[in-house]
């Protein structure tokens, strides 16, 4: 190693920011080299007298006086939605939602819940259309339950609620044409029940499996 | 610092966390690990007690503000110091901004040195180079005080100043070369 070489590193090996090979090599070159032995005290002179400058803490004045402008600012986080997580959530929970009733058609579930209520002998007069909004109900809370779970885990505490709640109603909207469509034959009053139902599910599964997911179902740490 | 009470303490990743989930206490706990640090640097980087104060309220209060933009990927220290060193160079450039090398920024801490003249020579050759200090560019000064007061590897500074490691490299070294002129005379 030349001199020059070894002085341009004596700052960087001073603060630990050499490599184990350059801070061999300059240990070899400074015990050989008088003239850099001597520059290499120097600048380890100059940098242990910075360390004397102290500089007292702050006043307690200021401590004060920002912890009170702090005091008046905004404590609750903003919300901040993500559209694309939020869109991909509902457009997972809508093609859940319409696997599960491929398997299990919205009449038979209709049927299921009718059965269910008979043999508990629960709320008898019930009518069909409330039958048909509380079997839709299910086919929107269970997907964007299992959804919301996943969604909030992966994301974290990033506004889950209110992540939660713009996925359900984006589930609501892109879930509408599919229902219209296998419910043609239906009256409309059953369809809009069934609707309806998938609708005011989706906003409780959306909400609680974010919160949920981002909360409770948290790895530890 | 035991290793029992590293792990009971939260990092500060985790209290910018709890910061942006709304906990003030979160920040409460931020502000008194970093304030003394904060303080000095920039005491020493703006050269003026009054100045620094000024910017150190700012500083924090942009962290409260800025809160919801941290990125958790990012050292805090080194978001803290960007802020810190921005917000400086802002009220440097202001027309109005005291001059660096204020006589009450360079005031040196009585020294307890044994002998009474040898103690003045110290003292005179400590103001020295904190005029010295103060008198060199913003980033070489930024970079020392970094590196020296605060324990920075130069990779971290190079992102607080947005340049190269190598950059910050050499002019560590020139800002120290600067200094050493004035220890050796």
């Amino acid at each position: 190693m030349q001199c020059q070489d070894a002085q341009s590193l004596m700052t960087a090996y001073i603060a630990d920011e050499v490599t184990s090979v350059e801070r061999r090599d300059l240990e070899a070159h400074v015990v050989g080299c008088a003239c850099c032995h001597e520059e290499l005290a120097g600048f380890r002179q100059a940098w242990d007298c910075l360390v004397r400058w102290s500089v007292p803490g702050p006043d307690v004045r200021i401590e004060q006086e920002l912890l009170a402008r702090v005091e008046g600012e905004r404590v609750t986080a903003r919300p901040r939605i993500r559209p694309f997580a939020a869109g991909t959530a509902a457009l997972a929970g809508a093609l859940l939602s319409i696997v599960a009733s491929s398997f299990l058609p919205y009449e038979r579930a209709f049927e299921l819940c009718r059965q269910a209520l008979r043999k508990f002998d629960l709320f008898p007069g019930l009518p069909d259309s409330t039958l048909f909004f509380i079997a839709g109900a299910l086919y929107g809370l269970i997907p964007l339950l299992l959804i919301g779970l996943v969604s909030g885990h992966l994301m974290g505490g990033r506004a889950p609620r209110f992540q939660g709640t713009v996925t359900g109603l984006a589930f609501a909207i892109l879930i509408t044409p599919y229902v219209l469509i296998v419910c043609s034959a239906l009256p409309g009053t059953f369809t809009a029940a069934i609707l309806a139902g998938i609708g005011l599910g989706a906003l409780p599964g959306a909400t609680g499996g974010f919160w949920f997911g981002a909360h409770a179902w948290r790895p530890a740490r | 610092m035991t290793g029992r009470a590293r792990m009971s303490q939260p990092s500060d990743q985790e209290l910018m966390l709890a910061l942006k989930a709304g906990d003030r206490a979160a920040f409460e706990a931020l502000y008194r690990r970093y304030r003394d640090r904060l303080h000095a640097f920039l005491v020493r980087y703006t050269g003026d007690p009054a100045t620094a104060q000024d910017l150190f309220q700012e500083t924090f209060l942009r962290v409260f503000r800025d809160r919801a933009r941290y990125e958790p990927r990012a050292a805090f220290a080194t978001w803290l110091f960007t802020i810190a060193r921005n917000l400086s160079l802002d009220s440097l450039k202001k027309p109005a901004a005291k001059p660096v090398q204020s006589e009450a920024a360079i005031q040196v801490v009585p020294d307890p040195a044994p002998d009474a003249l040898q103690g003045l020579e110290r003292r005179e050759a400590d103001t020295a180079l904190r005029r010295a200090l103060t008198s060199l560019p913003e980033d070489d000064r930024a970079i020392l005080l970094l590196s020296r007061f605060e324990g920075l590897r130069y990779s971290q500074i190079a992102e607080i100043l947005g340049t190269s490691e190598g950059a910050v490299k050499v002019r560590a070294h020139r800002a120290l070369q600067a200094l050493r002129r004035v220890v050796k005379a």
